[in-house]
């Protein structure tokens, strides 16, 4: 399986997750090197996305200068969740507010580990 | 002998098994003696897990499995997953598994579970041996609730007599159609220890969010089945033990008036339990809703612990429902045995779960070298504390029984054990069993 392959299908199992919205690759600079949405998504989760887009940055930072490896955000209805892959991507996901935040965090960690041996 | 064990996750249970057989079954070399089969519970189906483990069966090439479905599963030498699958595998004459037996009325009729697994147990001669048994866990309709209210009533503190009956009548109907929780593992458990087993593991099978349940045993998916085996061997001892974290004691109360049949606490320190409860906590109910509602109303971060009459504390989970006047507590009817029972409240936290698991892990090994393998029995509820950090406790345990030791650890909905012929039906707690080399004169001791 390629890299590009591996990592969309990663992508693909967390949007198979009950209430998660979108599974997004972001490289620091807000860039998106890969991303899964579900079929049915709403403008509320796309303005949410252009949020995570301007903001990977300046969150990265605050991770690394606090040495945080998860950092998770509830806006406009939606829980984000930031998880470091290495120095220069960040695996965002993004779930309704009725997810489970403990399984779902489980999950991002072993594919952000997974997402981090394919780069 | 071989031991082998691994965890794969995949929003498919086809690439799921796929993945499973190859990492783990294929690595067995020749058909495996016994398997314990475990799945996450987000593929729903029966018909996708009946295809799974026939898959399983089919590439293995045995029927000698046991397993079920468990919010979180994990082995030692893979991440924990909530989206896959843990597989563990055996071969070689070190230890001996007996063919899995099963009881498919366990809900109902407790007593014929415990019978299989005696009977199990008793077949084999060996002096080192465990029954390893799994269960169905809580599982409750949606308006479960509403028929408790009727536990409120003038009547039922007036007439307990009558309304420990009717306590039993609820759960008896509940029970029959595949709803309840897991309290008829400690009847199991009872039976057990009166036949004079002295050793077993064991846990329940859970689906968090209620709508699925499923138990594996040969090639057969069951929803509210008893499916167990028994471990024995004439050249390595087992150690099985449990804990909880019990680092973060705060304070303690009186449950001063109850149906025991049902568990249903209807006052703590002489007030109404569930405003009595929420104020020992310290928390308000829209908090706490907001906080449990998403897990029936089970909390989590506070767990009360009583002593038993081995003098262990032994903990069990409240439910403090928004519609009920009590507490429903987890509590066996026979600990329910007078009033005013003094039980104390533990936080728990990520840190403390850790630990906890690594003092049950390291408690294991003592007076064992070359361990084998080990399985776990921990809660899906420390999982949910603990989160994405559940990873560091599998860390710590293998810490404790050494590098490259197969582990395989299963986040249950009540988890149990006979030790030394002590029954432990708990909750919140971790339950283990290892096999190794004793290093002590006397051999085959189980402790």
């Amino acid at each position: 399986m390629s890299c590009t392959q591996g990592i969309s299908s990663e992508l693909e199992d967390l949007i198979f997750l009950e209430d998660v919205e979108a599974s997004i690759l972001f490289r620091i600079d807000g860039n998106v090197v890969e991303s899964r949405f579900n079929e049915s998504y709403s403008q509320e989760l796309l303005r949410t996305v252009k949020w995570c887009k301007e903001n990977v940055e300046k969150v990265s930072l605050e991770m690394r200068s606090n040495n945080l490896n998860k950092v998770t955000y509830e806006l406009n209805d939606f829980c984000v969740l930031f998880f470091v892959v290495n120095s220069v991507t960040i695996l965002t996901t993004l779930a309704n507010q009725n997810v489970n935040l403990s399984l779902l965090s489980i999950e991002a960690k072993r594919k952000s580990q997974i997402i981090a041996s394919y780069l | 002998m071989q031991v082998t064990a691994g965890t794969t996750s995949n929003r498919s249970i086809e690439r799921a098994t796929k993945s499973i057989i190859k990492d783990v079954i294929d690595d067995i070399n020749g058909t495996p003696d016994f398997l314990i089969v475990t799945y996450t519970p987000n593929y729903r189906n029966k018909e996708d897990y009946e295809m799974a483990i026939s898959k399983i069966c089919e590439e293995s090439g045995t029927k000698n499995i046991i397993g079920g479905i468990f919010p979180g599963v994990a082995t030692s030498n893979g991440l924990p997953t909530t989206q896959g699958c843990s597989v563990m595998g055996f071969k070689g004459n070190e230890i001996k598994i007996q063919p899995p037996f099963d009881y498919s009325n366990i809900r109902i009729n407790p007593k014929k579970g415990a019978q299989k697994v005696k009977t199990a147990y008793e077949r084999v001669n060996s002096e080192t041996k465990l029954g390893f048994f799994l269960t169905p866990g809580p599982f409750y309709q949606t308006n479960a609730f509403e028929q408790l209210q009727v536990l409120d009533t003038f009547f039922a503190r007036k007439f307990k007599k009558m309304f420990n009956i009717i306590g039993r009548m609820i759960n008896r109907s509940m029970g029959k159609s595949g709803y309840g929780s897991t309290l008829f593992a400690d009847a199991i458990l009872k039976i057990l220890m009166e036949e004079g087993i002295k050793s077993a593991l064991g846990g329940a099978t859970i689906d968090l969010d209620m709508k699925s349940c499923y138990q594996f045993s040969g090639d057969q998916v069951y929803r509210n089945a008893l499916v167990g085996t028994v471990f024995s061997s004439d050249k390595l001892s087992f150690n099985n033990n449990w804990t909880f974290d019990k680092s973060q004691h705060s304070q303690n109360f009186l449950l001063t008036e109850f149906l025991k049949s049902s568990g249903y606490v209807q006052k703590i320190n002489k007030k109404p339990a569930n405003e009595a409860f929420l104020d020992l906590i310290d928390i308000s109910r829209e908090l706490y809703d907001e906080a449990f509602g998403k897990l029936s109303y089970a909390s989590l971060l506070y767990l009360s612990a009583m002593e038993n009459e081995y003098q262990d504390y032994v903990p069990f989970v409240s439910v403090c429902h928004p519609i009920l006047k009590g507490v429903i507590a987890t509590v066996p009817e026979k600990s329910l045995y007078n009033d005013n029972i003094k039980a104390d409240f533990f936080t728990q936290s990520g840190t403390g779960i850790q630990t906890s698991a690594f003092e049950c892990a390291n408690n294991l090994v003592q007076g064992l070298s070359d361990i084998r393998f080990g399985i776990f029995m921990n809660c899906s509820n420390r999982l949910l504390i603990a989160g994405d950090k559940i990873d560091q406790e599998n860390k710590l345990i293998e810490e404790a029984v050494g590098d490259d030791v197969p582990f395989i650890t299963l986040y249950s909905g009540g988890e149990f054990s006979l030790i030394n012929q002590k029954p432990i039906y708990s909750a919140v707690s971790i339950h283990g069993f290892v096999a190794g080399v004793s290093t002590t004169s006397s051999k085959n001791v189980v402790f």
